[in-house]
């Protein structure tokens, strides 16, 4: 344990070592947060008669917490991954008395733990000095924690695999940047999912990214019965068996297939 | 016409140099049009449940924000690369190179590289600007369209400017990738603040957009004027032109500046 421990101090430490962009990237945060708060409230205020699924209320609550979950779920995990695959630094790793992938774990882990520090926290002031009302449904607010936590780990399978691709592909940059598109506007993190015309729903069904952002925010900002909470961290679960099945066989298939370059 | 002749040798090169990896292009090309694909993508899923944006319909909306990405991929095409990395050649010193050159180091980076990447923003906004435009019944006189072409003309040299200042602000050692990456980021750029009209924003960001970072003049005042939109100030319609100038005009001589600045460094 105690390794793993040390794995993520690491991952504290390098994350925070240049300190010089975290207030660009701050600022962006907060530039997206206004314009997504600036647009929908437009749409709600000249659209008042019209049958949308979600509530004015609702919709504001649902763009600002998934933006601030935002600030501490997305990870390097797949350019990590990548640069030790380039540079064959991935051959020093292996040959480590610890497993590859807990070790990447760890360091996510780090990662997430810095910029809650330095993103989540300061936008959190942020939105409570500015924004009025209640966030989320207090009721609910342990099972919208659960479901964070199932999203994160989810999140870190899916990157995991990506990343892993590399075994075979060399590089997953471009792969990547396929995915990155589908999965901003997929995972509900840009537009609450259930807003979805009826044929993206459906596609929706079959793929994991709605389980990252929609579904725990989705828990945190609208009430809903006991019975949907469970049915919505089911959905997760069964997607956290499948990814973690997957990723396991993408590892050992992996393994076998790395090239290290670089000699 | 001697520019001409040696732009296209140039971009010859270029391409021949990129085409070498020509898995990495096309790869490239695809990512970017499906990101711009999705945005678009996006917009439609946002006005599947709406009409209008304050007073603004999705088809006049969707007319405005093509029309500025039009001028702005032209735009990128020869200024977004060389400014991006500006403060990358600055750090590394190989920006003494262009110097060096026969010709002024600006002219010979925005000649020696053309940004295909914009390729499928242009293509993309070109379908939508077209199917937008043929859903709206815009009354074509001679003076509208000389009015709109003359912003559109303006609107590039405007997007330039912007690209140029961020740029120059390298000279001061600030990086300029993070300042490129505030201003035009597909996700968190405050570029995308005028996708939409300007007056969902408060008034301080609306005066930012026309005075500070005059991003409103590519797209929200002429464009709405044409449509006949109730703007917040309907005579800053025929302003572009002027602010083209003024953006120009700063943009060039913040520059010159720079390259004073880098020389009296003596690095």
């Amino acid at each position: 344990m105690r390794k793993y421990v040390d794995l993520a101090m690491i991952g504290i430490k390098e994350h925070t070592a240049y300190l010089n962009s975290v207030w660009a990237n701050f600022l962006a945060k907060v530039i997206y947060l206004y314009m997504q708060f600036a647009l929908w409230n437009a749409l709600f205020n000249s659209n008042s008669g019209s049958n949308i699924p979600l509530s004015h209320v609702e919709t504001i609550r649902y763009i600002i917490v998934a933006t601030v979950i935002s600030t501490f779920m997305e990870c390097d995990v797949i350019a990590w991954i990548n640069g030790q695959i380039q540079s064959g630094d991935v051959a020093n790793q292996l040959i480590r008395p610890i497993d590859y992938r807990f070790m990447i774990f760890s360091k996510h882990i780090g990662t997430s733990a810095a910029r809650f520090m330095m993103y989540t926290i300061p936008l959190g002031i942020l939105i409570a000095v500015f924004y009025r009302g209640d966030l989320f449904i207090k009721d609910q607010l342990v099972y919208g924690i659960i479901s964070i936590l199932l999203a994160y780990m989810i999140q870190f399978l899916y990157s995991l695999i990506i990343g892993l691709m590399a075994f075979w592909l060399i590089v997953t940059w471009p792969l990547n940047m396929l995915l990155a598109a589908i999965y901003k506007l997929l995972s509900g993190s840009w537009i609450p999912t259930v807003m979805f015309p009826e044929l993206l729903t459906t596609i929706n069904m079959f793929l994991p990214f709605r389980a990252i952002y929609a579904i725990p925010v989705t828990v945190i900002t609208t009430p809903m019965s006991f019975d949907n909470i469970c049915e919505n961290l089911g959905i997760q679960l069964i997607w956290l068996v499948v990814l973690f099945s997957l990723s396991e066989v993408t590892w050992i298939v992996g393994k076998k297939k790395l090239v290290v370059q670089g000699g | 016409m001697y520019l001409l002749k040696m732009y296209r040798h140039f971009v010859g090169i270029y391409m021949k140099g990129k085409l070498a990896y020509h898995f990495s292009l096309v790869f490239e090309l695809i990512a970017n049009t499906i990101q711009i694909g999705v945005y678009f993508a996006g917009f439609m899923v946002i006005f599947h449940n709406f009409d209008n944006i304050a007073g603004w319909t999705q088809n006049e909306v969707l007319f405005m924000f093509t029309t500025s990405w039009l001028t702005y991929s032209l735009s990128c095409f020869f200024f977004w690369s060389p400014m991006k990395d500006m403060g990358e050649l600055i750090r590394t010193g190989k920006f003494d190179l262009y110097l060096t050159k026969p010709i002024g180091p600006m002219l010979y980076m925005v000649l020696q590289q053309f940004q295909y990447t914009f390729i499928p923003r242009l293509v993309l906004s070109v379908f939508f600007w077209i199917y937008s435009m043929s859903k709206l019944s815009i009354n074509w006189t001679a003076g509208n369209i000389a009015l709109y072409v003359i912003n559109m003309i303006s609107a590039f040299v405007i997007f330039s400017s912007i690209t140029v200042f961020t740029g120059t602000i390298s000279f001061w050692t600030i990086k300029s990738e993070e300042i490129v990456s505030l201003l035009t980021n597909n996700n968190h750029g405050l570029k995308n603040y005028t996708d939409y009209p300007i007056t969902i924003y408060g008034k301080g960001i609306s005066f930012l957009l026309t005075f500070v970072i005059p991003y409103a003049f590519t797209g929200y005042y002429p464009v709405g004027h044409l449509l006949g939109k109730d703007l917040l100030h309907p005579e800053y319609a025929y302003l572009s032109p002027l602010m083209a100038l003024i953006a120009g005009g700063a943009a060039y001589l913040f520059w010159t500046i720079g390259l004073r600045h880098y020389n009296s460094a003596g690095a």
